[in-house]
C-alpha cells in the first residue's frame, strides 16, 4: 500500500466515524427542536396545574404530572433501599469469583435486558392478581380493595423494572471506593459492617443518589409496565391512596396521540405534553450530575 | 539480647546514624512468631518464620520487592484473612497466645495492634473524625469531652497537633502527603494499641516528611512496640534496634542493626546491604 492511499484511508475513516457521531446529535437536535417549536407555545401555567377538558381537547395536564410524581416517588422508596442493599451484597459480601456471584450479576443484567411489556405483564399477573389478591382475601375477607391495577402496584412494577439500574450504578460506586480505606477501617477494629456503613458507603453516597435519580428518570418515560397495573385513562380526581389508579404523562401521551375525538385540536396539547415529560426527565438527569459534582466536591472540603 | 549501641557507623551503608541512649538490656518479647508458613494458593510467600518482637524496640522488616515483608506485617494483625486464597502454618504468639487460631477475636485483635499504611489514607472526613474514628467504632470513648481528650492526646502523640488544632473540621484530605501520614498514625494511636505495624510509612513521601516520621518512630518507641517494612535500608539503619532481613519469603538474618549492617553473617545479607541485588 503506498503511503498516499494509507494516509486518505486514515482521513476517510476519520470523517466516516464523525459522520457517525454527527448523525447521533442531528437526530437528538430534531426531535428537541421540533418538540420544543411546536409545545413550547403551549406550555402555561394554566397547561401545567388544569385538568383536561372536553374530551382531551383542551385543558392541561395536572393530574398526568401529579400521577407521575406520586407513581416514581412510591418506586423510589422501593428500590433505592433494594437496589442499594443487593449492590452492597455483591460489592461488599459477595465472593466475586464464584460461580454463585456470576449467575447472580448475569440475573442482574439480564432483567436489565427484559422488553419493559413484560415487566407490565408480570406486575398484572404477581402483584395485582397474586399479591392483591392475598391482601384482600386476607385483609379484606374477599372484597375488591387492591386485587385490581393501583398506585401501588405500577410502582412496585416500575421498582422491579429499575432495580438493575440501580444495583448496577450503586455497584459501580462501591467499587470505586479505594480498597485502602477499607483496610484503613479493619485495621482500627471495625466490623465489616461498619466499615461498609461508616466508610464505604458514605464515600459511595454521590453514586447511589445518582442511581436513584437514573432510575426514576428511567421510569418516568416508561409506558408499558403500566399500561396494566394502574394508569388510567381519565380520573375525574386525583389519587388519594395507594390503591387508587392514577394519570400518568406517558400513558396520556399515548391516549392523546391514539384515542383524541378532534386529532387537529389535541395536537399543540400533544406536543406540549411531550416537551414537559422531556423537559422533567432531562431535569432529572442534569439533577444527577449535580448531585454527584457538588458531593465529590463536598468530600474533598468536608 | 540487644545491647546499648553507642556506635552507629555502617561502613558497609555509607552513612552515620546519630547516637542513641542505651536500650534497656533485657528486653520483654511481646510477640512471637514460630514456624510461620503462608501461601497464596499454590505460590509459598513465607517459609518457616521465626522471630521475636520486643516491647518498646524497634523492629525492621528489609528485603528486596516480594520477599514478603508486607506479607509477614499483614500476618500479625490478620489482614491477610480479608485475602481469598491465602492458607497459613505456624504460630504467631502475643501474649502466649496464638493470634492466628480461628477462635481469636480478629476485630479485638486489631485494636490491640494497630497499622500504618504505605500510602497515607486518611478518610474523607473532617481531622477531627479521623482520629476518633476508631475510638467510635470500638465505643471507647463515648462523650464527647473524653473524646476530644482523646483526640487531641493522639494527635500530639503523632506530632501533628500544634499543625492542625486550628482546623481540627477542614477535610483530611487537605493536609500535606506528609501530615496525612502523621494522621493516619494518630488515627492509629487514638485506640492505644500495644503494637504498630507500620508498611513502608515514608515509601510515599518527600524527604523532609520523612525524617518527620523517622522521628516521631524514634518518639514513639517509648510506648510501643513497633515493627517497620522498608525498602530503604538507611531508614532501618536510622531507626531500628532489630532488623530482619528477608529473601524469597526466607527469613535470612536477624540480628541487632548495627550488628547486621556492619557484621552482617550471611554472605545473601552482605551482597543485598552492599547493594550487589535487590
Amino acid at each position: 500500500m503506498s503511503f498516499f492511499f494509507r494516509r486518505n484511508l486514515d482521513r476517510s475513516v476519520r470523517w466516516l466515524t464523525a459522520l457517525g457521531a454527527l448523525g447521533i446529535l442531528l437526530i437528538l437536535a430534531i426531535l428537541v427542536g421540533q418538540i420544543t417549536y411546536h409545545g413550547w407555545g403551549k406550555v402555561s401555567w394554566e397547561f401545567l396545574t388544569a385538568p383536561p377538558e372536553k374530551g382531551m381537547t383542551a385543558g392541561g395536564i395536572f393530574p398526568a404530572i401529579f400521577g407521575t410524581a406520586a407513581l416514581v416517588i412510591i418506586m423510589t422508596v422501593f428500590v433505592a433501599p433494594f437496589g442499594a442493599l443487593a449492590a452492597v451484597y455483591f460489592s461488599e459480601y459477595a465472593d466475586r469469583t464464584s460461580w454463585t456471584y456470576r449467575i447472580a450479576r448475569q440475573a442482574v443484567n439480564n432483567l436489565a435486558g427484559v422488553p419493559s411489556i413484560v415487566f407490565g405483564l408480570f406486575g398484572l399477573g404477581f402483584f395485582v392478581q397474586f399479591v392483591g389478591k392475598q391482601i384482600d382475601r386476607v385483609a379484606y375477607s374477599g372484597s375488591l380493595h387492591y386485587g385490581q391495577p393501583a398506585l401501588i402496584w405500577a410502582a412496585l412494577t416500575l421498582a422491579v423494572l429499575t432495580l438493575p439500574v440501580v444495583i448496577v450504578s450503586v455497584e459501580e460506586a462501591l467499587q470505586a471506593v479505594p480498597q485502602t480505606y477499607r483496610e484503613a477501617s479493619y485495621a482500627l477494629g471495625s466490623t465489616k459492617s461498619q466499615a461498609v456503613f461508616r466508610v464505604v458507603l458514605p464515600h459511595a453516597l454521590p453514586g447511589v443518589l445518582t442511581g436513584a435519580i437514573l432510575a426514576v428518570s428511567r421510569a418516568a418515560g416508561e409506558v408499558a409496565p403500566i399500561l396494566f397495573v394502574g394508569a388510567a385513562y381519565y380520573l375525574p380526581h386525583l389519587p388519594s391512596k395507594l390503591n387508587d389508579q392514577f394519570m400518568e404523562l406517558g400513558y396520556h401521551i399515548f391516549i392523546l396521540s391514539t384515542q383524541s375525538p378532534d386529532v387537529d385540536a389535541t395536537k399543540p396539547l400533544l406536543y406540549a405534553t411531550v416537551f414537559v415529560l422531556l423537559a422533567l426527565t432531562f431535569a432529572l438527569n442534569a439533577v444527577a450530575v449535580v448531585i454527584r459534582a457538588r458531593m465529590r466536591l463536598a468530600q474533598r472540603s468536608v | 539480647m540487644v545491647t546499648a549501641t553507642a556506635d552507629r557507623e555502617f561502613p558497609l551503608l555509607r552513612t552515620q546514624v546519630r547516637e542513641r541512649q542505651a536500650l534497656p538490656v533485657e528486653p520483654e518479647v511481646r510477640l512471637r512468631a514460630l514456624d510461620f508458613s503462608l501461601w497464596y494458593r499454590e505460590r509459598q510467600a513465607l517459609r518457616r518464620i521465626s522471630l521475636d518482637l520486643y516491647r518498646n524496640h524497634v523492629t525492621a522488616i528489609i528485603g528486596p520487592s516480594g520477599c514478603g515483608k508486607s506479607t509477614f506485617l499483614r500476618a500479625v494483625n490478620r489482614m491477610n484473612d480479608l485475602i481469598p486464597g491465602v492458607r497459613i502454618s505456624g504460630r504467631i504468639l502475643l501474649d502466649g497466645e496464638d493470634l492466628l487460631s480461628p477462635e481469636v477475636d480478629v476485630v479485638a485483635l486489631r485494636q490491640r495492634i494497630g497499622m500504618v499504611f504505605q500510602q497515607p489514607n486518611p478518610f474523607p472526613k473532617s481531622i477531627l473524625e479521623n482520629v476518633a474514628y476508631g475510638l467510635r467504632i470500638n465505643g471507647l470513648a463515648r462523650n464527647a469531652g473524653e473524646r476530644a481528650a482523646r483526640v487531641e492526646e493522639a494527635l500530639r502523640q503523632a506530632a501533628l497537633w500544634d499543625e492542625v488544632k486550628d482546623r481540627l473540621h477542614k477535610s483530611a484530605l487537605t493536609l500535606s502527603g506528609g501530615e496525612q501520614q502523621r494522621l493516619c498514625i494518630a488515627r492509629a494511636l487514638a485506640v492505644r494499641p500495644e503494637i504498630l505495624l507500620m508498611d513502608e510509612p515514608a515509601s510515599a513521601l518527600d524527604p523532609i516528611s520523612t525524617a518527620k516520621i523517622e522521628d516521631l518512630i524514634f518518639d514513639l518507641k517509648n510506648s510501643y512496640t513497633i515493627v517497620i517494612v522498608t525498602h530503604n535500608m538507611q531508614q532501618a539503619a536510622r531507626i531500628s534496634d532489630l532488623t530482619a532481613f528477608l529473601l524469597q519469603g526466607e527469613l535470612i538474618e536477624y540480628s541487632e542493626t548495627a550488628r547486621l549492617f556492619k557484621t552482617p553473617s550471611d554472605k545473601r545479607t552482605e551482597d543485598y546491604i552492599t547493594g550487589r541485588f535487590g
